[in-house]
């Protein structure tokens, strides 16, 4: 591993601090999941300082407010999947969470962690981005929110500055009315990145009209986006198979305007099958 | 690269060490300690070799800083059970042929310890997610799932 000077701050002050006084030598650790990996093999190094947040307990945190959820970016992936305030609230995220990896995975990585990576493939960002989430980011004295889709710019990209620091994530609890679904596909059922995934959020009138649609693919984009084209054509309609067939062929149509490769003949008949079933996930019907 | 003093509890004896910044709780296991039950197979969190339990969880001891660890309680394989008194899972992994080459063994201890901790009666399918994040490339798993199970059975 890449030799650095590690330090242990008691607070998130001393921490802001530290990343005020290193900028851009520095970067935060927490579960390491990601971060001691990279450091393993040599890709990092301007790498210099390492801060340590794991014992900042203050960043650790499930609340629910208002009907907001707000969760403290320490949280791991295992308290997510665990959650009832999330299962309950936003079931989809608590899926998310559950698949990543595997049980030492999800008892270290964080969701902040996940975020701030930025991965194509990270699980936590569709449910996040198709709930609305927005991220707070501080330094020294002063913070800001963002909108998650503001916050990363592209694949292992964000808008986090070097003094900056990710320290809460913020987004409004599902409506009771309201159904997700999330599914992923990956070379195996546990251990495997994800090659692909969806989120789903459709809220239905009383007459099963979808007054709202939100569709969010991993992996197959640039970075996890929402794709407006595949939730308008579902967007005041009672969906039926050719609807829903034709939401998926609209996610097939972002992945391949994103680009092609060789494996995109294989990928456009899987994203629009797996957009499907997170849609029917959503309605609860059967897909099988 | 800067030392820390790190205080650390495995396996219920406490422990003053001063550690390298970049130190893995795996190297400090098994370097400084001389706990070499627990492997390095991968070192990059895929195979689950190094698994260890940290503060009741399970972990991979490869993606672990020490100096992360301060004031921490680890259980290794080392302090399951003893030659002459092994743990009703080391039992049951010699009665169901669960081991071949070994390697795995380890980790696939401490997966189960920390299944049937949290979960002192488990399903065959919370059995095979509790240890899937341990590669076994010898016994297709089967004998080790039959060997948690069984263990299970015995603890009740």
């Amino acid at each position: 591993m890449l030799e650095f000077n590690l330090y242990r701050p008691g607070t998130l002050q001393e921490a802001l601090k530290l990343l005020a006084e290193f900028k851009s030598s520095a970067r935060v650790l927490a579960g390491g999941t990601d971060l001691l990996i990279s450091l393993g093999s040599r890709e990092r190094e301007d790498v210099k300082n390492i801060i340590d947040i794991t014992s900042l307990r203050e960043l650790d945190f499930i609340r629910e407010e208002d009907s907001r959820l707000r969760l403290g970016p320490l949280t791991v992936h295992a308290q997510i999947a665990d959650s009832p305030h999330i299962r309950q609230g936003a079931g989809l995220l608590a899926a998310a969470a559950a698949a990543i990896g595997s049980p030492q995975i999800r008892n270290r990585g964080t969701i902040g962690g996940n975020i701030v990576n930025a991965a194509v493939c990270a699980d936590t960002v569709p449910p996040l981005l198709a709930l609305g989430a927005t991220v707070k980011l501080e330094r020294l004295g002063e913070s800001r929110w963002l909108p998650l889709e503001e916050f990363i710019t592209g694949p292992n990209r964000t808008g986090l500055e070097a003094d900056e620091m990710l320290t809460e994530i913020a987004f409004a609890k599902l409506p009771a009315t309201a159904g997700w679904g999330f599914m992923r596909l990956a070379r195996r059922e546990a251990m495997a990145i994800a090659r692909m995934n969806v989120a789903v959020i459709l809220d239905r009138d009383s007459r099963g009209r979808v007054v709202s649609a939100c569709i969010a693919p991993g992996a197959v984009l640039a970075s996890p986006a929402r794709i407006p084209a595949a939730e308008n054509i579902l967007l005041g309609q009672c969906p039926d198979e050719e609807r829903i067939h034709q939401a998926g062929q609209a996610v097939a149509a972002a992945m391949t305007a994103a680009g092609r490769r060789w494996s995109t003949p294989y990928k456009e008949p899987a994203i629009i099958a797996l957009t499907e079933r997170a849609i029917k996930q959503a309605l609860e019907v059967e897909w099988r | 690269m800067n030392k820390l003093p790190v205080i650390l509890t495995v396996n219920g004896r406490e422990y003053k060490l001063t550690v390298d910044a970049n130190e893995r709780l795996l190297d400090t296991l098994r370097q400084q300690l001389r706990l070499t039950g627990t492997k390095e197979g991968c070192g990059i969190g895929e195979c689950g070799a190094c698994s260890v339990i940290l503060d009741g969880k399970l972990v991979n001891s490869c993606m672990v800083l020490t100096a992360q660890c301060h004031g921490s309680r680890v259980e290794t394989v080392e302090g399951l059970g003893t030659a002459s008194k092994l743990h009703p899972l080391q039992q049951a992994f010699i009665d169901y042929n669960a081991i071949q080459c070994g390697f795995c063994t380890p980790g696939m201890l401490m997966a189960a310890k920390a299944l049937l901790d949290k979960k002192p009666d488990p399903s065959e399918a919370e059995i095979r997610q509790g240890l899937s994040g341990v590669l076994c490339r010898c016994t297709g798993y089967k004998q080790i799932v039959d060997a948690v199970k069984a263990a299970a059975r015995e603890d009740k």
